[in-house]
Order: structure tokens, then C-alpha cells, then sequence
């Protein structure tokens, strides 16, 4: 009976200490998902904290470059270039504006030697320019007859010179008969004295060198043709006296 | 384990500090320098233009001879003399056989006065006035001429060419002498000037 096998199920080892032999218990890593993304943000920040360092660094080193480079081309602009220029294109620009309202009054005299009859003599010559540019014209004078200044008035009407002429102030008047040698007054000494007042058209008396030229080539045909009927009107005269001599 | 669960909660943290205090303002301020840079940018390519133009217009006005821009100075002058142009005037009448009288600088003594009153409040000169959005300054001159229509003429074409600048805004006359056939004409002339850059 003392050697009989012991059969028991109750291990020998005390309760409580680890068994030799058994395998040991691996550590069990755990996945924290709220610790990963605090990395993450972590992480995040720090990388664009030294991103957002560096776009600062190379943007302000941008903004130097470009504020050096205006002071540069600020400096090489010349002042007194500039104000040579400015005052030119000035003085050029009032040229231009005086230039394109410039006119020739002289138009208006050639206009007269052209269009008055023959039997009308003006005695008396207004032209004014105002302020705003527009220009007009009085005049008086005195014609034979009442038909005389009728054709007068038409003459004026078809001129272009004229925006508008009024005739006016008509008046007849007896002289003492008097004849002057090339003036107006009739056998009868009946004289009609009238008033003209116009607008010019200020598009019709412009200054150009063409229009100014064309008055002197006409003036100097008029006084060419006046001394040549002059000189023939006195070689006549001439002949007539020798003749009747 | 308080280490543990205490970290994450510190780097987010650190990390909303880190943005709110230093990320946010700095990108802001990223941002002002870079409109600013595109300002200063657009700046510069319109100073290059301006430097460019500037060369344009330098090298025109070089191609414009000295002459012309002597003819240009004296059709537009700074100012005008009023003697140097009456003596002027006078030359020019004599030129064409007429003689000038009855000076009358625009309205006399009266107007002078009032003009150099002006020209205190104003800081404008004599009696001039300015015009034309203050481009150009006038002065009226009266004057008479005696001489004869065809002389007249001549002196009248003669004033609507000349270089220094003059416009005829009054022009009166009547009937001559019967003996000289000499008329006096009145005119008043109005000469024009530039008025000065006011930067």
C-alpha cells in the first residue's frame, strides 16, 4: 500500500506561482484611435507652422525685392525730364486749342469787297468776338435806292460768312444834290441809310494758311488789276486831253 | 497611464495653440504681404512703362528741332511783356505804314489795380485772365492804327499770322479822311499765355 502510485489532480506547485514551463503571455498593443489623430493634428501644426515660416520668409523677401526695385526705377526717372515733357505737351495741347479757334477777320473784309454792290458804301465797322467764341459783325451804310439795298441783302443772305444779316434802321435822307465822283448819291440827291448786324459763322472765317494765302494772292491780284486799270484809266485820260489838245 | 492619456491631450493643445497663435496670424499677414507684393508688382511693370514711355517721348521731342520749339514757346510763351508787345506792335504798324496810338492795356489803370488785387488773392499775374480750365491766361491790348484800308489789310493779315499768338476779339472803324484817306481802326487784341504747373 506505501508504494502504491499517487493519483491526484491537485498540481504539486504552489498555488500562486507561475508554472516553469509554460509559455509566456504576450503584451497586447492596443490601437488608440484619439491618440492617433492628436498626433496627427500634432504633427499637422508643426508642419505647417514651419511651412507657413518659410511662406512668410520668402514672401516678405518678395515684397523687398519689389519695393527695391520701384524705389530703383523711381530714382532713375529724371524730374526735370518730366517737367520738360509736361510743360511741352502743355504748351503743345493750348497750342492746338488756340490754333483750332483762331480766325481771320481778314475773311470778312474780303467777303465785303466781294458781295457789296457797286452803289453801296458802308460808313461804319463793328466786329466783335465774345467770350464764348461766336463773332458778329455791324455795319451802316448808305445806298441810291431802296432796290440797291434789297440786292444788298440778298448778297448777303447767300453768303455763307453770314449765319444771319438784318437789315435795319432804314432811313431816306435828301441831300443838297451834291454829286461826289464814285459815290452813291443819285442825280435827285435821294440817299437811303440802313443798318446790317450779323452772326458769323466762325466755320467760315477759320484761320489756315490756305485762307490766309488766298486773301494775300487776292488782295495782291485786286491792287495789281486796281494800279493797272488805274494806269489805264489815266493813259485814257492822258489821250483824251492830248487829243482834244 | 495619466501620462499616457494626458499626451494627446496636450499635443492637441499645443496644436490649437500653436495654430490659433501663430499659424493664423502669420498666414494672415502671408497674405497682406503677398497683395502687397502685387501691388508693388503692378507698380513696378507700370514704371517700366512709365520709364518706357518717358524714353518715347524724349526721344520725339529730341526730333522736333530747336526752331520749332522756339515758334511753339513763342505761340504759348510763359508770359507776355506788355511793352515788348506794344513795341512790337508798333514795329509791325510802322512796317506796314500805319501808326499806332491810343494804348490801352485791358481797360486801363482802373482794371490794373483790380488785377493786381486779384493777383494778391489768386496769386495770378497782372491782368490776366485764366481760361480754358486754367490751361492759358489772356490779356487784352487796345490799340488804334491810322493808315489806309489796303495798309490796314496787310496789318490785319499780317496780326492773324503772327507767331506770337494774338486773337482780334474787337475791331471798329468808320469813315475815313477825305483828303489822306486814312481811317483809325480800333483794335483789341488778346494775347494768350501759359499759366505755371501747379504740382
Amino acid at each position: 500500500m506505501a508504494d502504491s502510485p499517487k493519483t491526484s489532480f491537485i498540481p504539486k506547485q504552489d498555488v500562486g506561482s507561475a508554472p516553469s514551463n509554460a509559455p509566456k503571455q504576450k503584451k497586447k498593443r492596443t490601437f488608440n484611435i484619439f491618440n492617433f489623430l492628436s498626433m496627427v493634428v500634432f504633427l499637422g501644426a508643426i508642419i505647417l507652422a514651419v511651412g507657413v515660416y518659410f511662406l512668410e520668409t520668402r514672401s516678405e523677401a518678395a515684397l523687398e525685392t519689389n519695393k527695391n526695385e520701384l524705389n530703383e526705377l523711381k530714382a532713375s526717372f529724371s524730374r526735370g525730364d518730366i517737367e520738360t515733357l509736361r510743360e511741352l505737351d502743355r504748351r503743345i495741347e493750348v497750342g492746338e486749342t488756340l490754333l483750332s479757334q483762331h480766325l481771320s477777320p481778314s475773311l470778312i473784309f474780303d467777303m465785303l469787297e466781294r458781295r457789296t454792290q457797286d452803289q453801296v458804301q458802308f460808313e461804319d465797322f463793328s466786329y466783335v468776338r465774345n467770350e464764348s467764341g461766336t463773332a458778329a459783325v455791324s455795319l451802316s451804310g448808305v445806298a441810291p435806292r431802296f432796290n440797291t439795298v434789297a440786292l444788298q441783302a440778298r448778297n448777303f443772305g447767300e453768303e455763307s460768312v453770314f449765319e444771319r444779316a438784318i437789315f435795319s434802321d432804314l432811313n431816306i435822307s435828301f441831300v443838297d444834290g451834291t454829286v461826289e465822283e464814285g459815290g452813291p448819291q443819285t442825280s435827285t440827291g435821294e440817299l437811303v441809310s440802313f443798318s446790317v448786324t450779323g452772326k458769323i459763322n466762325t466755320r467760315a472765317i477759320p484761320f489756315t494758311v490756305q485762307s490766309v494765302n488766298e486773301v494775300v494772292d487776292e488782295t495782291t491780284d485786286t491792287e495789281s488789276a486796281t494800279s493797272t486799270n488805274g494806269s489805264a484809266a489815266t493813259s485814257t485820260a492822258t489821250s483824251t486831253q492830248s487829243s482834244s489838245q | 497611464m495619466i501620462f499616457k492619456t494626458l499626451t494627446p491631450v496636450f499635443a492637441l493643445i499645443v496644436a490649437a495653440a500653436l495654430f490659433f497663435t501663430y499659424i493664423q496670424p502669420t498666414f494672415d499677414h502671408v497674405k497682406a504681404v503677398q497683395a502687397e507684393t502685387e501691388q508693388y508688382s503692378d507698380a513696378v511693370d507700370k514704371a517700366e512703362q512709365l520709364q518706357q514711355r518717358i524714353n518715347e517721348l524724349i526721344a520725339a521731342r529730341n526730333q522736333i528741332s530747336s526752331s520749332d520749339l522756339e515758334r511753339l514757346e513763342t505761340l504759348a510763351p510763359d508770359r507776355v511783356n506788355e511793352v515788348e508787345f506794344l513795341v512790337s506792335m508798333d514795329a509791325l504798324a510802322d512796317e506796314y505804314g500805319l501808326r499806332l496810338s491810343n494804348i490801352d492795356v485791358a481797360g486801363g489803370a482802373e482794371a490794373s489795380l483790380e488785377s493786381l488785387l486779384g493777383s494778391e488773392q489768386s496769386g495770378s499775374s497782372g491782368s490776366r485772365e485764366s481760361d480754358n480750365s486754367e490751361a492759358y491766361d489772356t490779356l487784352d491790348l487796345g490799340f488804334t492804327v491810322l493808315g489806309s484800308y489796303e495798309n490796314f489789310r496787310a496789318f490785319l493779315m499780317a496780326l492773324e499770322r503772327s507767331l506770337q499768338f494774338v486773337e482780334i476779339i474787337e475791331l471798329r472803324f468808320g469813315e475815313g479822311d477825305e483828303d489822306t484817306n486814312f481811317t483809325d481802326y480800333n483794335i483789341t487784341l488778346r494775347t494768350y499765355t501759359l499759366t505755371p504747373i501747379n504740382n
